[in-house]
């Protein structure tokens, strides 16, 4: 029982945010672009569940629709991430030499390339749009993985089992996928779950700065730019993006964990 | 200890016993602080160009003659001065004034600074001055003959750019020398430009606060949160969509007064549809700006029906609100005549200014109402400049053009070859006045501008929104500031 | 020696490739220094005759030439926005930056390292789990908002910090300096604290569990002794493991909090310097920025490879 407590809570959490955004495409209490001057920063109450923005939104329609950015570009992020970084990350673990030197400095090289940087460029060469920051972003969470999948590799591919295969002539693709990387698989899953997390924190951090989705879709990190300057007057326009932001990224995190415990 | 280490420890006990020092004066002096959005560029006067340098820089410098707070123009480093009756001879009288490094002010070094700002090689400003034909230094005072006349030319004169500087003078764009109530002390970028009193300024009296800091701070939710937690002392151009946050606190007070900026709707007035001036009238006539100024300025605003701002009181065309009175109907009308009763279009916004941003986002929704679609595409400054206001290579765009003390250049952009016309505005009639108004006696160029504005009007050149309020904000206590009608900060006045 | 070698230059090679791609990265953008010095009033002839000045019109491969030449000289150049040496703001900015990374670091390890022990010894209990808890949520919140929460609550209605600003050690005294990088260094050392809490006390559980504990317990060792010396010490390699990655993103951070808290430090320079397309800037902040990055992996590799040998390059 106990070593699965974390890792229904984490489900129950990212369901909640699921369902949410999901109804979103359905239904919404109000719509979400409709600006109204006059009804603008209201408190929370039976008609706007959770206040109106600094245009007279419904904030609550807002974070519902919001939300789909968020998932959307965390999902797609975390997904090539894993994909490409482990690839990549294989490659250089089990070629070493010059093709893990190459490959581990261009992944120093992109840690060193501050995301951000990156997003701005993107915006500017490509239209700014969501794609952007998903490119972005995934560029960002490539090394993670890169390193993980190569140190793995350089450790296990030393392992008895794995020295076994290839002495009975196992060729290396197949040392890879049917010894290697399913014993690698749950720390790249953990790896996958908190680079989930991130890339939510990532996109929300870029939308904040100015360079991730555009109006008048809403995102979670363009509501807290645009909030910014209400926090004395109207704190939950501040505090509810930033809410479910955190909210969602926690429930990937306790996924991770109890993914790790298992 | 071992003789090696005596002198670093000398260094190091010299540097401790020096930053007590400053620490211990910077104490006693207590600058007054005052907020800015950006960093200076250059301090020299000839090659500068950013708005920023400007605000700092008329404390510094100064020229024969200056801005005042309502627009007016005042002595300076002349007391007073004479135009010919043909318009071709300024002669300006020089007062006994000194540099900040020591020396007098003579003739020559205005001579010198005059034609060191018309040298294309060095200045950024020539071309704005290139109707200056010669410059002769008398005794006491300087004579300029134009080639032709020149209404704009006295006010050109008070622009900071015209300041006059010592004939020796040597990297001025970080050790500026000047004649202003305030010398220059040290820039460091993205914190502060720190400036303290002229003891020799020639004006008998001098400023109250002897220390002046510039702070750097670029985010006016920042810059409210120090103030308001005593770090700064003024903001001088508050975001008025951020005006709430001060309004309510008893400890700050916030001076409103027009800023001269021309906020609108810039239409691409050659690209289709907008070469119809049916279209542009129709968007003319679907615009809520009661709306667009309590949604964007928080009320903070002026409503604008052509290029010019009521800052500019006297130029100002006061009645043009009825030429396309607010009314949807007539509006969808008109798009139906021009055929684009579907029409879409993508309105670039520039992403620094949230006025702008906001802006677009209530005028979209306004336009929607008479089945105008508009894509909303917000974009960085640098790309704004490049690819909207250089290369012209846009639908519309909301921004705000900055007006000076005369209205000549603000009006000029409108004219078909101008190189700032990035409207592509395109009328045979307002380019005649606008040729003519330079020639005219003053009379006759209020006269011709205020045509000018009725044509811009009711040709729709542009969407013209608002002139959002200036609202200077400092803590309560502070007399003596004056809003100027041109981008300046002038500290000098300030008291307490 | 020939490994030092092969990998210095391996190194030098990092930077450089991070430095070409912003070199011409930035060239693509549209907008020049001179486009925004000169804003809405500018036109063509102004255009040509400030870039003339910047020097921004020689071929572009000339002036890749130039800088990469003057570079190898540790020349950055000359700034086209503040038109003063690059290496000269870079050196005012990099002791702000360095000092709030320092002050972050610091608060996270000594926040992490004694929760994390906590948590990892004894039995469960309503501390512990509230421990957990609290490393959760300081993961999950954005750090931007953390921020904007502490500014408001702390700095603008209490009034306790500045809300904002740097203030030189020179010329406000290091009581004030320190105070005004507080707010900032406790924004970016939660989220870092909270990550670092968990790998503590994961790598010691695991540790914990090994036989020597056991048996160093079993001889009298000391509990606190076994803990922070044989545990703690083992727990290491992992631990180090993730506080490396930590200083990475944490300088990346630090442009983030540097932003909202107008700290005048290098990403804050970075930012303006990219909106402002200040290329010799931007390329002198990038490979020093690197550099520092790339160096710091290297340093860390080599010490992985002499604390687990099996990780050990050939």
């Amino acid at each position: 029982m106990k070593r699965s407590w974390n890792l229904w809570l984490g489900g129950f959490i990212i369901l909640s945010m699921v369902v949410l955004v999901v109804v979103g495409f359905v239904y919404v209490p109000h719509d979400p672009l409709h600006i109204q001057v006059v009804q603008r920063l209201q408190n929370p109450s039976p008609v706007h569940w959770l206040g109106t923005d600094h245009m007279g939104r419904d904030m609550f329609s807002r974070i519902m629709v919001g939300g789909r950015v968020s998932l959307a570009v965390g999902g797609t992020a975390a997904l090539i991430g894993l994909v490409v970084g482990v690839l990549l990350g294989a490659l250089a673990g089990l070629r070493s030499g010059w093709w893990d030197q190459v490959l581990m400095r261009v992944a120093d090289g992109l840690y060193a390339f501050p995301p951000f940087l990156l997003a701005i460029l993107a915006v500017t060469l490509w239209d700014p749009s969501g794609m952007t920051a998903v490119i972005a972003i995934t560029i960002g969470t490539v090394p993670a993985f890169m390193r993980l999948a190569r140190n793995n590799v350089l450790s296990l591919r030393e392992a008895p089992y794995v020295e076994a295969a290839r002495a009975l002539g196992a060729k290396e693709t197949r040392v890879l996928f049917q010894h290697i990387l399913p014993n690698m698989m749950r720390p790249l899953l953990v790896q996958a779950s908190v680079s989930f997390a991130g890339a939510v924190l990532a996109e929300a951090s870029l939308s904040y700065l100015g360079v991730g989705v555009q109006p008048p879709t809403p995102s979670w990190g363009r509501m807290l730019r645009e909030a910014q300057g209400f926090a004395g007057l109207a704190p939950w326009v501040v505090l509810v993006p930033g809410a479910a932001i955190a909210w969602t990224v926690l429930g990937f995190n306790v996924l991770g964990d109890g993914l790790q415990k298992r | 200890m071992k003789p090696s280490l005596r002198p670093k420890f000398l260094v190091f006990l010299g540097i401790l016993v020096w930053s007590l020092v400053i620490a211990g004066s910077a104490a006693a002096q207590q600058p007054l602080t005052i907020a800015i959005p950006t960093d200076p560029d250059s301090f020299d006067p000839h090659r500068s160009v950013a708005a920023a340098t400007g605000e700092i820089a008329f404390n510094i410098y100064e020229g024969l003659v200056k801005a005042g707070p309502d627009g007016s123009i005042q002595p300076a480093l002349s007391s007073q001065w004479d135009i010919s009756d043909d318009g071709l001879t300024y002669t300006f009288q020089l007062r006994h004034a000194y540099f900040h490094d020591g020396s007098r002010v003579t003739s020559s070094d205005v001579v010198f600074s005059l034609n060191r700002l018309r040298d294309p090689d060095i200045s950024q400003r020539a071309g704005e001055y290139g109707v200056i034909e010669s410059v002769t230094g008398l005794d006491g005072a300087v004579t300029i003959q134009l080639q032709r006349p020149h209404g704009p030319f006295l006010a050109s004169l008070a622009e900071v750019a015209a300041a006059v500087i010592p004939e020796d003078a040597e990297n001025l764009a970080q050790e500026p020398v000047g004649t202003g109530p305030y010398t220059f002390v040290e820039w460091r970028p993205n914190q502060e430009v720190r400036l303290q009193r002229f003891e020799d300024h020639w004006a008998d009296v001098s400023p109250h606060f002897s220390v002046v800091s510039f702070a750097i701070v670029p985010d006016d939710n920042a810059a409210i949160l120090s103030l308001k937690s005593g770090q700064i002392d003024i903001i001088p151009r508050l975001d008025p969509s951020l005006a709430h946050q001060v309004l309510d606190d008893r400890s700050l007070q916030v001076i409103p007064g027009p800023m001269n900026l021309v906020q609108l709707m810039a239409l691409n007035n050659q690209r289709p549809p907008f070469d119809d001036v049916r279209v542009r009238q129709a968007l003319a006539k679907a615009v809520d700006r009661e709306e667009l100024i309590v949604g964007a300025a928080w009320g903070h605003g002026t409503a604008l029906y052509s290029g010019l701002s009521p800052a500019m009181e006297v130029y100002y065309r006061v009645g043009l609100e009825a030429v396309h009175n607010r009314d949807l109907d007539a509006a969808r009308e008109l798009l139906r005549q021009a055929g684009q009763e579907r029409l879409e279009f993508t309105l670039d916004l520039p992403a620094p200014y949230q006025i702008h941003v906001q802006t677009g986002e209530i005028l979209a929704q306004q336009l929607a109402a008479i089945g105008v679609r508009v894509h909303l595409n917000i974009i960085e400054w640098g790309t704004w400049l490049e690819r909207v206001y250089n290369q012209r290579d846009y639908e519309a765009t909301i921004v705000g053009l900055a007006g000076r003390l005369d209205p000549h250049s603000v009006l000029i952009r409108y004219q078909s070859d101008s190189s700032r016309n990035f409207f592509n505005f395109n009328n045979e009639t307002y380019d005649q006045l606008i040729d003519d108004a330079m020639q005219a006696t003053e009379d006759d160029r209020v006269e011709l501008y205020q045509q000018a504005q009725e044509i811009l009007a009711h040709e729709a050149a542009g969407i013209f929104i608002m002139d959002p309020e200036q609202l200077a904000v400092m803590r309560s206590g502070l007399q003596g500031w004056y809003n100027y009608p041109v981008y300046v900060i002038d500290a000098a006045s300030l008291y307490e | 020696m020939r490994y030092v070698i092969t990998k210095s230059g391996a190194l030098l090679a990092a930077v450089w490739f991070t430095a070409t791609l912003t070199f011409f990265a930035l060239q693509v953008l549209p907008g020049d220094p001179a486009v925004l010095i000169l804003g809405t009033e500018g036109d063509p002839a102004m255009l040509e005759s400030l870039r003339e000045q910047l020097g921004l019109s020689l071929p572009l491969g000339q002036r890749y030439w130039l800088w990469l030449v003057s570079v190898l000289q540790l020349d950055f150049g000359v700034s086209i926005r503040y038109s003063r040496p690059v290496s000269q703001l870079m050196a005012s900015a990099l002791p702000v930056t360095l000092f709030l990374a320092a002050l972050a670091v610091t608060t996270a390890l000594a926040l992490a390292v004694p929760l994390g022990v906590y948590t990892s010894v004894g039995r469960a209990n309503p501390m512990r789990a509230a421990i957990g808890l609290l490393t959760h949520l300081g993961m999950a919140m954005p750090s931007f908002w953390l921020g904007m929460l502490l500014i408001q609550w702390i700095a603008v209605e209490r009034g306790w910090f500045p809300a904002g600003g740097f203030f030189r050690p020179s010329a406000a005294g290091w009581g004030m300096a320190l105070r005004s990088l507080l707010l900032p260094a406790l924004t970016l050392a939660i989220p870092r604290a909270a990550i670092l809490t968990r790998m503590v006390r994961a790598s010691m559980k695991q540790v914990l569990a090994e036989d020597y504990i056991r048996t160093a317990r079993s001889k009298g060792v000391s509990r606190t002794r076994t803990y922070f010396l044989h545990a703690l010490r083992n727990a290491g390699l992992n631990i180090s493991t993730v506080a490396a990655i930590q200083m990475t993103q944490l300088l990346v951070g630090t442009i983030i909090v540097e932003q909202v808290f107008s700290l005048p430090g290098m990403g804050r320079l970075l930012l303006a310097a990219v909106l402002q397309r200040d290329l010799p800037l931007v390329q002198g902040l990038v490979v020093v920025g690197a550099a520092m990055i790339v160096s710091f992996h290297y340093v860390f590799d080599l010490l992985l490879g002499w604390l687990d040998p099996r990780i050990r390059f050939e």
